[in-house]
């Protein structure tokens, strides 16, 4: 460190004082162990350091989760104001290591002290003192120090660690109580002493940086009500490093302790978030920058040679040499390095966010693929893999797995363990997707796949016998077998595979963004989701992957404007195979059958199959209400549509051949409307079953559809909507026998509202919302 | 004579949530989902009426539900279609039945995860442990 270092890095006054330079290195130190880890901090980020943070009078919070980078945008931020020149920089401070009798206030303070100690003779002998005839700085502080210890109430301890005297101590008292804010006033006038010292003529800003700012329970209102003091002194810039949850947690916490049973939970809330609303600004809110889609892969944590990427490949190859078949990930990777993230982001979605998240997956990835590379005579990579599935997991829905494990012969006298993950029961959930909270206990190989919210069932495993019976069987344990299996279905049909045709019904958010976008007849489809291992053995399998499939298609044509005949071709395709066969190895062996073969394949079969789930809603149960939407409703409607009888054949021929030549769309539509229009408007819909609004759902889904894949189309598809909302139009007529019969009373005796509205309280409104809806088709 | 319709009416009142089980609710919410009700009712009673009714029937209904005049709609309702009432009601007790199994099914996951959380700990116990 030279002095001109000093110089460029801290006040720029001159004489560089000695003392300095211990403080200086020891910063320096810190920088550039902070630099390396901040480089991913683009320095054109436009938020990233604009000097009006620098103004006004409340603090700069960083927001972020956990492990999102928090602490390194405050170093660098830290880093930029010190190259900058202009202001100065007080070391970090962390309120988690505060001892029993600090305050935020005494720690600043005490910075202050040990900065002015080492730099005594710039402080005191600095001209606008000299001149102005004001008190030093070092006695300043002292007196600001002094107040502090008396108005943080912790004076005595204060007093006792301190060198001042009792008599001083009483002195001080009197003046406190006689002048009215002591400390603020002391503060002001030490902070503003200390920011033009060293003959600058602009005042510089002093940036107080506060690390963790919200870990400290049972403090969080004494460090808010300091952080209030010291952003009100001009010039003083506290910034600090919390999570939004947790510094919520630790006030409601403190408020709760402080006020007892004086409020209830409303008011504690309410408190909260004023003071939070009173101290961090929104306009003064830097939030750490995410790690683009893109960019996930390629994360290499310091000092590793390989990136993401290069270990889940490792993993790969690791889990391939024990027998597993990984080739939902292998998949996953092939995919996701010609993903543009922002238009295909589906793929890289379940990577971490943060750098701290993306390092702990790499750490994780590495410990389980190096454990999986050990060759020795017993399998001990369970906590590895444990590990491993927790964290890859953690940002996909929740579903109980039952791991069935099985030794069978095979013909040459070999014997092979056969394995098969199932999910016995599916939560139907009112929630959105959350995350996975996976626990594997290998030691016993009961695997515990829990929903955050919704608890389904726990299976054991059955014992097996472990002992070869041929040599010329491979030895596996219950551990590697459950390893292999576990890893390939999760990363097959779970999280990394896109949504393929052979893999698990991944009718997710992600890619059905779209649609989800669309209220279809009044039904969301966004509230049942859930994704469905390839071996949850469901009947409703069939209908989720091949919509799963049909809609990424959609949006695939949609995206890259190939229009719709493709679609049209693929959406028969669909419906004959999967749907009405239930065998998806017709598709994922990729002969596309003719037109003429699928439409053999629609037959009455299919109706059959899902007239038993005429009750869907009425029971309320996940697969009778999967059945509703997605094997009745949705494929009923190009059931009705697409596939039918011999006129209709030859209009889809017609169709089909018209959109794919240009200029003929219009003249398609209508042979397509002709040979429909029958079943809209007159006769009963062919289906055998009496499913209530069925035939309303139909008529919406597809124009809905429709709407996605061609506005032309969509066009001329509105004329049916216009009858259809006549029909459906009669809902008036039971206005006058309601008016009537049936009359809305707001008031109640018995009723306790609540005051305002509470979660609990959100989720019945929403869940009655959806009841409603659904019975509102 | 039918009995006087005050005596048979329906109310959706708040009361009626509480005792399907919504007791968190404001006085807003419960005055906006009242509203819901009725609308939800209404629709499926009209529905289900038009679906009663032939070609005739519908295309005069329709005048007079058109026209406005509530009595006589009422009269041509009890005239053609004299159990509307039961139409009403069953609606009405349907509609209930469906909140009701609603709350219940959401109550029992809710139990069903406090359930597990403490298995799972002890679960998790047992594995350290091993």
């Amino acid at each position: 460190v030279t002095a001109g270092d000093v110089k460029r890095v801290l006040f720029g006054i001159e004489p560089i004082p000695r003392e300095f330079l211990p403080i200086i290195s020891s910063a320096r130190r810190w920088i550039d162990i902070e630099r390396q880890r901040s480089d991913f901090i683009p320095a054109s980020h436009p938020e990233f350091f604009d000097r009006t943070l620098l103004e006004g009078d409340s603090l700069v919070a960083i927001l972020g989760p956990r492990g999102s980078g928090k602490t390194t945008l405050l170093a660098a931020l830290c880093r930029t104001i010190i190259e900058d020149g202009t202001d100065l920089v007080m070391p970090i401070i962390r309120p988690e290591l505060f001892d029993g009798t600090d305050s935020l206030i005494s720690i600043v303070l005490a910075n202050f002290t040990a900065l002015i100690s080492e730099t005594a003779n710039t402080f005191r002998d600095s001209e606008p003192m000299k001149t102005s005839g004001k008190l030093p700085a070092s006695e300043l502080l002292a007196k600001a120090n002094r107040s502090a210890a008396l108005s943080t109430g912790a004076a005595i301890s204060a007093l006792l660690n301190s060198r001042e005297s009792v008599g001083q101590y009483a002195v001080d008292s009197a003046v406190l109580l006689r002048e009215r804010g002591g400390l603020g006033y002391a503060l002001n006038r030490l902070f503003g002493e200390l920011r033009t010292v060293g003959g600058k003529k602009t005042a510089r800003a002093i940036v107080i940086p506060i690390d963790d700012a919200d870990l400290v329970p049972g403090r969080m209102m004494q460090i808010f009500s300091d952080l209030r003091l010291l952003s009100s002194i001009p010039g003083v810039v506290p910034v600090i490093c919390a999570d939004r949850r947790d510094l919520h947690r630790n006030l409601v916490s403190d408020v709760i302790a402080q006020f007892g049973g004086r409020l209830d939970d409303e008011d504690v809330r309410v408190l909260v978030e004023q003071q939070i609303a009173k101290t961090v600004r929104p306009n003064r809110v830097l939030e750490p920058i995410q790690v683009a889609r893109g960019d996930r892969l390629s994360f290499m944590p310091l000092g590793q040679p390989e990136s993401l990427g290069d270990v889940l490949r490792r993993l790969t190859s690791a889990v391939e040499n024990r027998g597993g078949r990984p080739f939902g990930l292998e998949q996953w990777l092939r995919d996701a390095e010609g993903v543009d993230p922002f238009i295909e982001p589906m793929g890289l979605d379940w990577l971490p966010e943060t750098p701290r998240g993306l390092e702990h997956l790499w750490h994780v990835t590495a410990d389980l693929a190096d454990a999986l590379s050990v060759a020795g005579a017993r399998d001990n990579y369970g906590p590895q893999l444990r590990r491993f599935i927790e964290e890859a997991t953690r940002k996909s829905p929740d579903v109980r797995m039952k791991l069935d494990v099985s030794d069978q012969l095979t013909g040459r006298g070999r014997r092979q363990l056969v394995a098969n993950a199932r999910w016995p029961r599916v939560s139907f959930g009112v929630t959105t997707i959350g995350g996975w909270r996976p626990v594997a206990d290998t030691s016993t190989t009961r695997f515990l796949i829990r929903r955050v919210s919704h608890a389904i069932g726990n299976v054991e495993l059955e014992h097996l016998p472990s002992e070869a019976d041929s040599p010329n069987t491979k030895p596996l344990t219950r551990d590697s077998v459950a390893a292999a299996i576990v890893v390939q279905d999760l990363l097959a049909s779970a999280m990394f595979a896109k949504p393929r045709p052979t893999s698990g019904a991944k009718l997710g958010v992600r890619n059905f963004a779209w649609l989800q976008a669309t209220t279809i007849a009044g039904q969301r489809t966004d509230d049942i989701f859930v994704i469905l291992p390839e071996s949850s053995g469901f009947h409703i399998e069939r209908a989720l992957r091949a919509w799963n499939w049909l809609c990424g298609r959609a949006t695939r044509y949609r995206e890259d404007g190939s229009g719709t005949q493709g679609l049209v071709s693929d959406a028969v395709h669909a419906v004959a195979t999967y749907w009405l066969t239930g065998d998806p190895k017709i598709l994922a062996s990729k002969r596309r059958p003719t037109i003429e073969q699928a439409l053999e394949l629609a037959t009455d079969e299919y109706l059959r199959r899902v007239s038993n789930y005429d009750d869907a809603f009425e029971t309320f149960e996940v697969d009778s209400a999967y059945c509703e939407w997605y094997e009745q409703s949705l494929p009923y409607s190009f059931h009705s549509c697409l596939l039918d009888d011999e006129s209709l054949r030859s209009a889809i021929e017609l169709w089909q051949a018209a959109l794919s030549t240009s200029g003929r769309t219009r003249v398609a539509v209508s042979v397509l409307r002709d040979a429909l229009s029958a079943r809209v408007y007159g006769g009963q819909p062919r289906a055998p079953r009496g499913v209530k609004g069925s035939e309303s759902i139909w008529t919406f889904g597809y124009k809905e559809l429709a709407q996605n894949l061609s506005s032309e189309l969509a066009r001329h598809i509105a004329g049916f909507e216009k009858e259809f909302l006549e029909r459906t139009g009669r809902g008036s007529f039971a206005r006058d026998a309601l008016e009537e019969g049936v009359e809305i009373e707001n008031s109640s005796t018995r009723y306790a509202f609540r005051r305002i509205k509470t979660a609990e309280g959100r989720e019945e409104e929403q869940l009655i919302r959806s009841v409603l809806e659904q019975l509102r088709p | 004579v039918p009995a006087p319709l005050q005596d048979r009416r329906i109310q959706l009142n708040p009361d009626l949530l509480w005792d399907l089980g919504f007791q968190s609710l404001t006085r807003a919410q419960v005055s906006d989902l009242l509203d819901e009700m009725y609308e939800t009712l209404e629709f499926r009673v009209g529905m289900r009426l038009a679906e009663q009714m032939d070609d005739n029937q519908l295309a005069t209904f329709e005048r007079i539900v058109d026209g406005r005049d509530e009595t006589k709609a009422l009269d041509w309702l009890t005239r053609n279609f004299p159990h509307y009432r039961e139409v009403v009601r069953d609606e009405f007790e349907h509609l209930k039945r469906t909140l009701r199994r609603a709350a219940s099914l959401r109550k029992d996951l809710d139990t069903e995860a406090l359930t597990t959380e403490s298995s799972e700990s002890s679960h998790l116990e047992t594995g350290a442990s091993e």
